[in-house]
């Protein structure tokens, strides 16, 4: 068990530090602090703590709770005051720190860092600009065919009727032959589909949510504006002799405008810090390969990172496992070589060991997926212990997950305050009542949850969520919260409009799958004048800290 | 990016409540039932609910984070019955969010792999927190998944049970032993996926939930998967097919 004061990692963790010492001070840079001074480095942050355990948080647990039939007369203008009143205090707010301003970034091993590991810049208009007239699945075809109009949306993409008649005429068990026949079909046709259908960065298009219309109006116009975002960027790092110029206004304007995709790994691992950190700790990462790959080694997560390799992106090309057909014709999936997924499995491996008390959880597996479509694995580590540890709160996915937890009470706690129409109808009887928030979420968070863990990942379309990612390297943890924020305020209409209190969760779980247009929702994070949308760090750590005392306090109690 | 049709089906059923035109007594309120997937990680529990709402099957399905949540729209003899599944991520700390997936739930389906004996305890766990923890009426279903990989092949080969950890004797006498219904279940091939959800409608006691049962010439005590609006198009609102899982 993880939450033990005696783990056994640890104390391998403190000896593979010291190798790491000894090692370094072989260096030509050796640091010179002795390691305590260094992990407080890699921290920044004073809310992190990488080696201790807080048993009072381990033991924080959600607890059941009843179905509240409060009232339902809230009164939207009086509830706001007794929020603020609520939060009329002061707190340190230790997590506001954003990265220092930084010295520049030479671009001289760019272009060939690029091919060397990335087809990204290939072929990436013409392909996106195809748009495939038969889609992969005769059971998508009634949806994505049809015009977009509301009763479509919600139409179900099955196979609906043909399905069924065939069922009818067929004997409930269906023979063995026929079914591999059909999956011969299936399979035929997905190889058929599967190099025009994808989008530059591998993705197989789902017409689920998106229909053909909406995917090639989009990407029509947005390769446009692609095009116009390299000329910026690349005049840009030219007045700046191939630099990444510091952090400004314009800076920040033009991130919030969008990373060509050929930058964006560069871009990122600079402006998050992690560059710094990886140079900082230059090696670290292969001795954690080399530890984990000691056949002594007792790591719990090996195996539970093993069962989801294959699981992440299965339909993304460079990460499709290969399915291999053995001798008693039975298929059998291999992972052996495809490279991605090796990286993948070391990156999370690695990461195991560097942050023993987290290891692995589930959604870690998407990040560093995304991380390696734009960065090579060193460099994905280092941006995934900075993302982990510097740009979102702690506790956040080891196994008490309070840190998310909490930001799901702030997130609530938001769109009550910002947006009480809507909240009245995702509340499920917790009323207006704040003092609720602190023990138990609203259900609704079981969907809104994955929207922080994963960053996002498997919930926004791919071009909107590089560009709230883009925003996030930059800007910091706040934008993630503008970007839910602001994903809710785009879907205002559709929520209002529900009545069945169970039909919200279909609402808000695929609604965000639905917005290809990613300018709408940056509009909507950086609007300032409308002013839903526009909190800072400051009021959500204040938040965050109100939320973690009172929770801390409730388990006391109990 | 992969918004693959994991959660598809949802939409359209949440809204189709008395679209389907089924009969002309198809109008009938659905009664529903809350029901909650539960069972370690890589069991099977999105495509043996992906198999019952899309009838579909997904070689490499991606870990759910949090939770997914699917309805799906039954007729069992003369009710019809509208399952509002949460389906849950399976990772050990996703455990804390569990009061909310089963609060309130009518049903729950834990679920194991027949090839892995640790997930049936793991299984064991979940029934004894659901027993003591969950709606005292909970109706609990426990389904040994993947049996597809331990079935004799075509050739009637029988050495390939080699794979199995979990004997069906054993999780039976398990089940029969905690009260519960059981079933094993292969979602790649559909077997078994609908009876769990039929043996469950039939255990519920859905008059307690519906208030005034209405008569419709159905005879089939089997579940029938009430069709998505879109399939009326084509066959003018006949009578509602057999599902087929």
């Amino acid at each position: 068990m993880i939450g033990e004061k005696s783990n056994p990692r640890d104390s391998y963790y403190s000896s593979l530090i010291d190798e790491y010492m000894i090692n370094s001070t072989r260096d030509a840079n050796p640091p010179t602090t002795a390691w305590n001074n260094i992990t407080n480095d890699i921290k920044k942050r004073p809310s992190l703590n990488l080696h201790t355990r807080n048993s009072s948080i381990s033991s924080l647990k959600r607890l059941p709770s009843f179905n509240s039939q409060t009232p339902k007369n809230p009164n939207p203008t009086n509830h706001s005051n007794q929020i603020s009143l609520m939060f009329n205090y002061t707190t340190n707010p230790g997590c506001l720190a954003s990265p220092p301003p930084s010295p520049g970034y030479m671009f001289s091993e760019y272009n060939s860092y690029n091919r060397s590991h990335h087809n990204l810049e290939n072929k990436d208009i013409n392909d996106s600009l195809t748009v495939p007239q038969q889609s992969r699945k005769r059971s998508m075809e009634s949806l994505s065919s049809g015009s977009c109009n509301q009763e479509d949306l919600y139409t179900r993409p099955s196979s609906a009727s043909s399905y069924y008649e065939e069922e009818v005429r067929n004997t409930p068990k269906i023979n063995p032959t026929k079914r591999s026949s059909s999956r011969q079909d299936s399979n035929n046709s997905d190889k058929r589909q599967s190099d025009a259908d994808r989008d530059r960065y591998g993705f197989r298009r789902s017409y689920a949510w998106i229909t053909h219309k909406e995917y090639s109006d989009f990407e029509s116009s947005y390769n446009q504006v692609l095009q116009r975002r390299k000329q910026k960027w690349d005049t840009l790092l030219n007045e700046h002799g191939g630099l990444i110029p510091g952090r400004s206004a314009k800076m920040k304007r033009y991130i919030r405008k969008g990373i060509p995709p050929k930058l964006r790994g560069k871009i990122w691992f600079h402006y998050s810090g992690a560059e710094a950190k990886m140079k900082e700790y230059a090696g670290l990462y292969q001795q954690f390969i080399l530890k984990s790959q000691d056949p002594n080694l007792e790591n719990e997560f090996i195996e539970v990172i093993e069962r989801d390799l294959h699981r992440t992106f299965p339909e993304n090309i460079k990460f499709k496992s290969t399915v291999i057909i053995d001798d008693n014709n039975s298929s059998v999936i291999s992972t052996d070589n495809v490279p991605i997924i090796q990286s993948l499995r070391r990156v999370l491996t690695a990461f195991s060991l560097y942050s023993p008390n987290i290891g692995y959880c589930q959604s870690l597996n998407y990040i560093v997926g995304i991380l390696l479509l734009f960065m090579e694995e060193e460099k994905a580590f280092w941006t995934l212990v900075t993302i982990i540890h510097d740009f979102l709160p702690e506790n956040m996915y080891d196994v008490t997950m309070e840190g998310s937890n909490v930001d799901q009470a702030v997130l609530m706690m938001f769109i009550m305050e910002k947006m009480p129409q809507i909240w009245s109808k995702l509340n499920g009887g917790f009323s207006w009542d704040i003092e609720k928030l602190d023990g138990n979420l609203p259900t609704i968070t079981l969907v809104t949850s994955h929207w922080f863990l994963t960053l996002f990942i498997n919930i926004l379309p791919i071009e909107t969520l590089l560009r709230v990612w883009d925003c996030f390297f930059y800007e910091g943890n706040k934008v993630l919260f503008r970007a839910a924020l602001s994903i809710f305020k785009l879907n205002e209409e559709k929520i209002l409009a529900v009545d069945d209190p169970m039909e919200i969760f279909q609402v808000v779980q695929n609604m965000p799958k639905r917005l290809v247009d990613c300018h709408k929702l940056i509009d909507m994070c950086f609007r300032r004048r409308r002013g839903l949308t526009d909190i800072s760090q400051l009021e959500i750590d204040r938040h965050r800290e109100f939320f973690r005392e009172r929770r801390k306090k409730r388990v006391a109690k109990h | 990016m992969s918004n693959n049709s994991r959660q598809n089906g949802s939409d359209s059923t949440a809204r189709a409540g008395g679209e389907n035109g089924l009969t002309p007594s198809a109008n009938l309120k659905p009664v529903q039932v809350k029901l909650v997937l539960l069972g370690e990680a890589a069991v099977g529990k999105s495509s043996l609910v992906f198999r019952f709402v899309n009838n579909e099957f997904q070689e490499n399905k991606e870990p759910t984070i949090g939770a997914a949540f699917l309805t799906q729209k039954c007729r069992l003899e003369d009710k019809v019955i509208k399952f509002e599944i949460w389906d849950t991520a399976g990772q050990e700390r996703f455990h804390s969010l569990a009061p909310m997936y089963y609060r309130n739930a009518q049903a729950a389906v834990v679920v194991y792999d027949v090839t892995k004996a640790a997930s049936l305890d793991k299984a064991k766990s979940w029934v004894k927190e659901l027993q003591r923890q969950a709606n005292p009426n909970i109706v609990i279903a426990l389904a040994g998944n993947k049996i597809d990989l331990v079935q004799p092949n075509e050739e009637g080969e029988d050495d390939s049970e080699s794979g199995r950890q979990v004997p069906t004797e054993e999780a039976k006498a398990y089940a029969l032993e905690a009260g519960l219904l059981f079933f094993e279940t292969s979602a790649k091939k559909g077997d078994g996926v609908r009876d769990v959800f039929t043996e469950i409608a039939k255990k519920i006691p859905l008059e307690h939930i519906i208030s005034r049962p209405r008569q419709v010439n159905n005879n089939s005590n089997q579940i029938n998967v009430i069709q998505p609006p879109g399939a009326n198009r084509n066959n003018g609102g006949g009578p509602a097919k057999d599902c087929a899982c």
